[in-house]
Order: structure tokens, then sequence, then C-alpha cells
């Protein structure tokens, strides 16, 4: 006897899921993890180590905390934390960074109900309460690196992009418009536009948070004008935190910019 | 031609079926249940007895109201039973099941050619397809354009490719039919590109028919092609509103079985009792095209493809984005029914649902540009009015939303919900 599933249409699904998406972007940041290992050694590993391990904790006990099922297979956490260790300074202490990852899990997705239900991109909220909380030990990451390094970073970043692109996970126009506005307008100011434009903070930004799902607009006008308006706050604060604030635009542009039949 | 707004390029997976365009004619099945009502509020009244005999082609069962309904006997055989049966669409229905006597034998004049089937009027047409028992609801406003939508883009399904490819001159006649039956201006018919043979096969045949008001379209494959307000939207440019019909513009879409089935009923005398269909998925031994006679049930068509080779996940009545999913095989196949499938367990994707990442798939890979993530988010909170506000009522049920999901959220019953309480 046949037991056949009876459930509506439609009978076929795509293959991508959640944890893919997610697994994905980790492996995408990997072309980038290994420079900074080769750049900074050890202190590279170190934060790294300590970013995930206290993210994956933070996450595990928030979950059991409030009694949900536990997420940690989703990949989501592993990118958050990926992402802080890749843009706090390397000579960091240890502490910093675990306090730095366990506040972007908590206050940054957990608290709101976790992936998808968070309004701001969780790297950034631990890296602007880092910030804030600790201005005279965080040295600027943008701080100019000459050369070779910059270099193997830019293209890492670049590997990383193109495998997001060809994955189908991140619009590569809504980097370009980040990075562009950016590069423009530094020169329309007339600034040095390189530096801040191609330094590996900023890629990181224009590959793996402008573009970041849950906290951007689901348009594509939307997350185009998001892209614009984070490209000009990053310029005026010389750090991507500026995204935070587009973050919190981000309902707005959802509001204003609708699909056509959408009123 | 420019590709719809929004819509998918999916896996075609067409070339099991595809291989060959030979429809095979299987022997009659030993019984068929011919469900008698159409709708839930569309019910006709049987013609025949219990214990009568009938022969193929004869009448079963009829309405007498505008749009007149008949069905006939697919099978040659004694009338077993007029009793409730259940019905893939319906959950159960007042049916006709008849017990074959294995003579097959039909109505004599069933393949004779009516003699002056060039002169007939608009009205007589109309009188013989609803004595055929093909669907058909005359237009009440004046009509320009008959578009013979053969685009079939959802995957699996090559019924109407195989019928095009095998038939084209019976199917042009047909569409001759239409067209004189709705006094139209323009004849377009419409493919997808992977079916540029018949594009070319059907352009010659024009050609040297020299039909000048007639077209062949060739449009890039992409789901919903084949939708009819999808179609008309995107190749005459006019967008059809929520609960309007595409005849306020001028349009009838028909489909290549109809207009093969208008053609047979016409030209030789045969009523609707028989369509072809695609029996295919990964889960089916020998996929391919098949006459089937209306009322086989489901577990006898299988066995045409010799059977499953593993147990399927699910059987799907129909194509895989819009058919509906059997709980049993003891039901009868109808004569909208485009295919079977035996679909396995790595299709279906029966994954757990995990919270929407706001991704915005859904936005892009919906045709008539609504908002599916924005009325599912509101659908769950019971926020009907946000829920039309992004759109809700423009939704036509192509499943793209609920395909692309990567957290397989249930988006097409969501937006159902909405649609229900509003
Ligand atoms: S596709 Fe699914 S996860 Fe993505 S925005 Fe739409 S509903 Fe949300
Ligand atoms: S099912 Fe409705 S909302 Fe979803 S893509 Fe199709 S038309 Fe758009």
């Amino acid at each position: 006897m046949l037991t056949l599933k009876q459930t509506p249409t439609p009978h076929i699904r795509s293959e991508d899921s959640v944890p893919k998406m997610m697994w994905t972007e980790v492996f995408a940041l990997l072309p980038f993890v290994l420079a900074s290992f080769l750049f900074f050694g050890f202190n590279a590993f170190r934060i790294l180590v300590v970013s995930t391990g206290t993210a994956l904790l933070a996450e595990m006990g928030m979950r059991k905390l409030l009694g949900k099922k536990s997420t940690l297979y989703d990949g989501s956490t592993v990118v958050t934390a990926f992402l802080l260790a890749l843009i706090l300074p390397p000579s960091l202490p240890s502490w910093m960074v675990a306090l730095g990852s366990l506040f972007a899990i908590v206050f940054g997705k957990e608290i709101f109900g976790g992936l998808g239900q968070n309004p701001f991109n969780p790297t950034l909220v631990g890296y602007a309460f880092l910030s804030i909380g600790f201005n005279s030990l965080m040295k600027h990451p943008l701080e100019s690196t000459e050369g070779v390094q910059t270099w193997v970073f830019g293209v890492t970043l670049f590997l990383g992009a193109i495998i997001l692109i060809f994955k189908r996970l991140i619009h590569g126009d809504v980097s370009l418009i980040y990075l562009g506005t950016i590069y423009l307008f530094s020169l329309a100011l007339g600034q040095e536009p390189n530096e801040l434009t191609f330094g590996s903070t900023v890629l990181l930004a224009a590959f793996f948070m402008v573009t970041d799902p849950v906290t951007t607009p689901v348009t594509r006008l939307g997350e185009r004008w998001f892209a614009f308006g984070a490209g000009l706050l990053t310029l005026l604060l010389r750090e991507p935190t500026g995204i935070l604030v587009m973050n919190a635009l981000t309902p707005w542009l959802d509001d204003r910019l609708r699909p056509q039949r959408s009123r | 031609m420019k590709p719809i707004r929004g819509g998918l390029k999916l896996d075609g997976k067409k070339d099991t079926t595809a291989v060959s365009w030979t429809i095979t004619r299987p022997s009659p099945p030993r019984r068929v249940r011919i469900p008698l009502s159409f709708a839930s509020d569309i019910t006709v009244l049987p013609t025949v007895r219990v214990g009568e005999s009938v022969r193929v082609g004869e009448k079963i069962a009829e309405t007498k109201s505008r749009n007149s309904v008949t069905l006939h006997a697919s099978i040659s055989g004694k009338i077993s039973e007029i009793a409730k049966f259940p019905h893939p669409l319906l959950g159960e229905s007042e049916s006709v099941e008849i017990l074959s006597d294995n003579k097959d034998e039909s109505l004599p004049e069933i393949g004779h050619e009516r003699s002056g089937w060039e002169l007939l009027s608009s009205s007589e047409i109309q009188r013989i397809l609803g004595e055929s028992g093909i669907p058909w609801n005359q237009p009440s406003s004046p009509i320009d354009t008959l578009i013979v939508n053969g685009c079939e883009s959802e995957p699996y399904l090559t019924s109407d490719h195989s019928l095009l490819m095998s038939h084209p001159v019976e199917i042009l006649k047909g569409c001759e039919i239409f067209f004189r039956l709705l006094g139209a201006r323009n004849l377009l018919i419409v493919l997808e590109d992977n079916k540029e043979e018949v594009a070319e096969l059907l352009k010659s045949k024009i050609f040297f028919n020299t039909w000048s008001h007639a077209r062949v379209e060739v449009l890039p494959s992409r789901y919903p092609q084949g939708h009819e307000t999808v179609l008309v939207g995107s190749l005459l440019k006019k967008p059809i509103q929520p609960g309007h019909s595409v005849w306020e513009v001028g349009v009838v879409v028909q489909n290549v079985t109809n207009v093969y089935a208008a053609y047979e009923a016409v030209v030789i005398q045969k009523p609707f009792y028989e369509r072809v269909l695609t029996i295919a998925g990964e889960c089916v031994a020998q996929p391919r095209n098949v006459w089937v006679r209306i009322g086989t049930l489901v577990e006898d068509v299988v066995k045409y493809a010799r059977g499953f080779l593993r147990p399927p996940e699910k059987v799907v009545l129909g194509g895989p984005m819009t058919g509906v999913a059997l709980g049993t095989l003891d039901i009868p196949v109808l004569g909208e029914s485009r295919a079977i499938l035996g679909l396995p367990k790595e299709v279906v994707r029966l994954d757990s649902i995990e919270p929407c990442i706001r991704c915005g798939r859904c936005v892009e890979s919906c045709p008539v540009s609504i908002s599916p993530v924005m009325i599912t988010l509101a659908a769950e909170k019971d926020l009907f009015e946000v829920a039309q506000d992004y759109g809700a009522p423009f939704c036509i049920e192509c499943g793209n939303c609920s395909y692309i999901c990567p957290s397989k959220r249930p988006m097409v019953e969501l937006i159902q919900y909405a649609n229900a309480h509003s």
C-alpha cells in the first residue's frame, strides 16, 4: 500500500535552503579568512576561534533559555561570528572579542526572535557596541595597509563575491552601487577614493552586509536605494557602521518601494 | 519577444517523455468512472440507467443550461453503478461507472468525416461542441484575437507538445473551427522556445494555407508563461484585473487539447471521451504520453507506464506546480487532467519550515508583481487588510513563491488563507 503525501501546491521545491545559503556564505569567506591568517598570523586565528565559539555558545544558551529549538545548524551564527572576527583589529584582546560576539548574538539577533526577525545586522551591532564602549582599544579597522596585503585581501574578497554571485546569493548590482557611491562621492569631495573603497572592511560590507537578506529591503529597487544610502553613510563615518542607520530605514523603504501591484 | 515579468526558469525535465512523439494507445481499461460534477455547483444528470449497455461515444449525461455540458461513455460495456465515488478535486462526486465488455465498440459515425463541416455556422459549431462534451463558454463580448496556448510551461508536461508534433494539420483545423466560432480577426499560436520544431512545422503549414490572419509566436520558456492572464498580459500588454475575464479585452485563450478535441468533434464526429496525458516523474518506470479514456482510474494509467520503480512520495494529477496531490490511486482521470506524476522525496522536498529571511526571492519570482513576502507575513498575523494592500487578490496561485522560498514557507496556502478572509 502506498502512503502518499497530500500537501498543497506546488509539488516541487527548489533545492535552496536557509542552511545551504548560510554555509555557502561561510565558504565564500574562507579565502579571506586564510589571507588574514597569512598576514596576521595567530592573532587572526585566535580572534576567529573566540568569536565563533562565543557566538555558538551564546546562541545555544539564549535558545535554551527561551525554550526554542536549536538553530545552530542553519549557519547564520557562524556567518555573524566570522564577519565580526574579520572586521576587528587583530590585536584586540580575547575578552573583548568574546564580549562583542556575545552582544552581536544576544542583542543583535536573538532578542528579536532569531534569524529573520532582527532589524539590524548582528555583526555591526556587536562591532558598534565595542566601538562605543571601548573606543580607545579599537584601533581603526580601516587604517591604511600598504601594497601586497591590500591586494591579497581585495582579491580574496572579490573571489568570495564571485562565489556568492554565482550561487545567486547576492545581487552584484547592489554591491556595485554601494562601492560606486563611496568611490564617486569621494572623488567629488576631492578625497583619495581607493583607500576607503577597496579597504577590506568596506569590501566585506559590500559583499556580505549591504547584501544581507534579513536586514535589507525585499525589493530590488529598495536594495539599490539601501546600498546608495549605506554608501553615503560609510563615506561620512569612514566605516561601515552607517549601514545600521539604513537597517533602521529598511521598513520605511519596504513600505515606499513596493512591487508594482502592491499598494 | 520580451519574456514575462518575474517568473522562473524551471528545470523542464521533459526529455524522458519528449524522446519520441508517438503517443501510445493502450487497450481500454476494464472499468471507468466518469464523475458527473465539474465544480461544487455544476452537476450533470445521467441519461442512462444501471444495467444499460453503452457504446463508446454514447451520451451518458447532460445538462440543459446555457453552456450545455454533456458526458460520453469512454468504453463500451454496461453501466454498473451510479453512485458517489472519490473525485480528485471535489473529494467525492456522483459518478457513472462502466464495466467493459472488451469489445470497444463505438458509435458508427465516429471517425467518418462530417460532410460540409467547412461551411458550418458559428451557432452550429457551438452546438456540436456542447453535444461533444468539449468545455466551452461562449464569450459575452466581441472577440478580436484567438490565442492557442501551446506553452506548456510546467515541468514534465509534454502532452501538448506531442499532440502538436504528431497532429499539426488537425490542430490547425481545430484552430480554424474556433476562429470561425468566435468570428475573431487574429489567430495567435503561442509556443515556448523548447518547441522550435513545432513552430517551424506550423509556420510552414500556415504559409501553405496562405493564412494571413494567423501567426506563430515563440516565447522564451519561463514558468508561468502559459497562465492565461500572464500570457495575455505579456503578449498583448493588456493587464487583467482580478475577477475579470480576458474576454473583456477581446481575447479567448484555448489550449491545444481543446483545439484538437474540437477538430475531432466537428470533423470526424468524435465526442471528447479520451485525451493525451503525460505520465512521468522520477518514480515512473517508463514515462510516456498516452491516450487515456476519461474516467480511467489512476492506478490503471500507472500500469500503462509499467508502474512505479520506487514508491513515490507524491502522486500528482496535473502539473507539478498547479496539480493536485492524490491520496489514493483509486481516482478517475478527468477531461482536464494533463498528467500523472510520480514524484520522489528529493523532488517534493517537504523540508521543515524556517522563518522568513526576507531574501526577496519570492518578490522577484512573482509574475503579477505583488509582494508574496509581505502578504504571507501579514496572513500569519491575521492582518488581512495589509495582505490585500500588498496585492493578495492579484495572486494567480502559480506557486513560484513557494517553489523558490529557501525557508520552504507555505506561501500559496497563506495567500489563499488571506484571500479567503477579505
Ligand atoms: S522567499 Fe521566503 S524567505 Fe525569502 S523573502 Fe520570500 S518568504 Fe521570505
Ligand atoms: S503564487 Fe501568487 S504570489 Fe506567489 S508567485 Fe505566484 S502569483 Fe505571485
